[in-house]
């Protein structure tokens, strides 16, 4: 296992996957509060020369707290996207090009392959999350007002880094299913919005992975208060805010709902994964 | 224990519509070199994955090391080391990282040198290994960059790491120059030495003639024969001579040689070679020379050679015992 987790993170450095992600992330981190502060008002003065910067202020969340719900807003947008095709070949890769097959007749386990994949980039993306978010938290402090506490930014970063990890698991278990790369990137996107957008559909998000998006973008304040300010700060935000106002009172009893959910997935999935891996054919052409 | 490493009854595999194994029976004793070769699509990389565990056959029974192919929970339990055909590597890794990924845990490092006294003992120092088939000096770079002769070198070492029992190689020495076809012969012929059992599939009947003690030949998913080599040598032992001849002759001249009764066979195989199969060498030659020098023949060499494996395949394919 040992072996396998030091395997996994040498491939995770030479292979750029951390560097694409973590600097994927702190792009977001800072690109956010810049849009916020400066491009936006900008684009909005362009297009409406009578607007003066009250007005805009009043149309758009001009502080440290909208900026950072932003930032989680682009971070599941985009984010998803960038760990979904940078990590798509996992294990797809693997099978396709038959790289398993000599340290499989070698005696490598597929738990142990499975579980250091999981293990080296679940703390991959929880140190970008992090490291982006507290990057996010200080430039927007500076460019605004520090007004949110950093502890909900990192009890944000977690869930969202949790997440990250069922996207993780869904690549892998997509992965051994199709042995195709591509194939699994997109399965898992679709799977990552359906999800969310079903959720939204029926109000049943807080029984699913895409609850933690939105209790990570309400920052710690709960969705009501959210409601009762009547912020839109992006458009994700905007369902989460819709959802919070038509199920009432988010309690910490949803948060614990939806990261149970989703520790349950993602140890189904990687199961189930480990599984297929078992009883699947090797060296196929 | 098994007298056989590998005892295969009657193995049946389809792909789709594609039959590819019908009823392949094939035995590998403890400690020999078994020579498995075929045609192009005859079913020997089918047959090796389901040799290694990590394909499983529609029936027929597959004992390998003891284990039942289909009772096995991981092609591990196997204790074999399996080179497939076309070996993929972490190409990101060196070399030197790549062995120290597969090495078992636990065993402590025993010397080549050991091993090369005879003494059973296993080597897996990473160091010794990679100088052993010649990658010493290019320990630290990436696997990616290497030449398929120098990944099939690096493959061999890796399914060495943990010490199997049992090497199942699938066409190891194929795309490769002549010289690195030698090495790995040599390195083979070593490793059995060593005390493996060694299994390896080819199409080039020259290698399997070099080292191997048994020789099984499957064609269209069938075994057509199963023998120790000089057994499938010594059946057909007619002899042959090559001869050179410092002119061409005409037909009538060969012709008077083919009417000899000690003569079973002229092939001309340009102006000047000939191919002559005789019934016995002493008689044959006699027959050669006095026909030499009855029509003042000039001779540039004589060769006597006994049927080769190649000719034998072709002769079992075409119509021999199937
Ligand atoms: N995964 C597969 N899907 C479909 N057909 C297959 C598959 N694997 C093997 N076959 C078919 O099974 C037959 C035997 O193939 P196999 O690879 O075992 O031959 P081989 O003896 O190893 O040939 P070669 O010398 O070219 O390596 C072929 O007809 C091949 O097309
Ligand atoms: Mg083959």
């Amino acid at each position: 296992m040992k072996k396998d987790i030091r395997k996994e993170f040498l491939f995770s450095i030479r292979n750029s996957r951390f560097l694409i992600i973590a600097a994927a992330f702190m792009f977001l981190g800072l690109l956010t509060p810049l849009m916020l502060k400066v491009i936006l008002p900008m684009v909005f003065s362009s297009q409406f020369p009578g607007m003066d910067e009250e007005m805009i202020a009043q149309m758009i969340d001009m502080s440290q707290f909208g900026s950072l719900q932003g930032f989680f807003g682009d971070l599941y947008e985009m984010g998803t996207v960038i760990v979904a095709f940078s990590l798509c070949g996992l294990v797809a890769q693997e099978l396709k090009d038959n790289t398993l097959v000599i340290p499989l007749c070698s005696g490598k386990r597929f738990s142990d392959i499975v579980l250091s994949k999981m293990i080296v980039f679940s703390l991959v993306m929880t140190i970008s999350t992090i490291a982006s978010a507290s990057v996010s938290y200080l430039y927007s402090g500076l460019l605004f007002d520090f007004e949110v506490k950093y502890a909900s930014i990192l009890q944000s970063s977690l869930l969202h880094s949790l997440y990250l990890i069922f996207i993780l698991a869904c690549l892998i278990l997509v992965g051994s299913l199709t042995s195709k790369p591509i194939a699994t990137g997109l399965t898992t996107l679709i799977i990552s919005y359906g999800i969310h957008g079903i959720g939204s559909l029926l109000a049943i998000n807080k029984w699913l992975p895409s609850g933690l998006i939105i209790q990570a973008q309400t920052l710690g304040k709960g969705l009501s208060d959210i409601a009762n300010q009547g912020v839109v700060a992006s458009e994700s935000t905007g369902t989460a805010v819709i959802e919070g106002i038509s199920s009432g009172k988010i309690s910490n009893s949803s948060l614990a709902l939806s990261v149970t959910m989703t520790a349950v997935l993602i140890i189904t999935f990687t199961a189930l994964s480990i599984l297929r891996l078992r009883t699947m054919e090797h060296n196929r052409r | 224990m098994n007298e056989y490493m590998i005892d295969i009854k009657n193995l049946h595999k389809t792909f789709g519509d594609v039959h590819a194994l019908q009823g392949v029976t094939l035995q590998v004793k403890r400690g020999e070199i078994y020579g498995f070769i075929g045609k192009n699509g005859a079913g020997k990389s089918t047959t090796m994955n389901i040799m290694a565990g990590l394909s499983r056959p529609d029936s027929g029974s597959c004992i390998v090391n003891g284990h039942a192919i289909n009772t096995i929970k991981h092609p591990g339990q196997l204790s074999i080391g399996y080179l497939p055909e076309a070996p993929a590597f972490f190409g990101w890794m060196t070399a030197r990282e790549s062995l120290k990924y597969l090495k078992s845990n636990g065993k402590n490092h025993k010397s080549v040198k050991a091993a090369e006294k005879g003494s059973g003992q296993e080597m897996t120092d990473i160091d010794e290994m990679l100088s052993w088939v010649g990658l010493a000096d290019v320990a630290d770079r990436r696997v990616g960059g290497f030449s398929r002769g120098m990944k099939q070198r690096l493959g061999l070492c890796q399914i060495l790491m943990h010490e199997p029992e049992l090497l199942i190689l699938d066409e190891p020495s194929s795309a490769l120059d002549p010289e690195g076809r030698s090495d790995i012969l040599r390195l083979i012929l070593e490793l059995n030495q060593m005390g493996k059992t060694i299994i390896f599939s080819t199409h080039i009947l020259s290698d399997v003639e070099r080292i191997c003690h048994t020789v099984g030949m499957i064609a269209d998913g069938r075994m057509i024969v199963e023998k120790p080599l000089a057994e499938m040598l010594r059946q057909d032992i007619t002899p042959v001579f090559e001869l050179e001849l410092g002119s061409a002759i005409d037909a009538a001249t060969l012709a008077e040689l083919q009417r000899d009764a000690n003569v079973q066979k002229v092939d001309q195989i340009s102006e000047t070679l000939l191919s002559i199969t005789v019934n016995d060498e002493y008689s044959g030659s006699r027959s050669i020379i006095s026909w030499l020098a009855f029509h003042t023949i000039q001779l540039r060499s004589l060769k006597l050679r006994h049927i080769n494996l190649e000719e034998l395949f072709i002769q079992e394919v075409n119509g021999g015992r199937s």
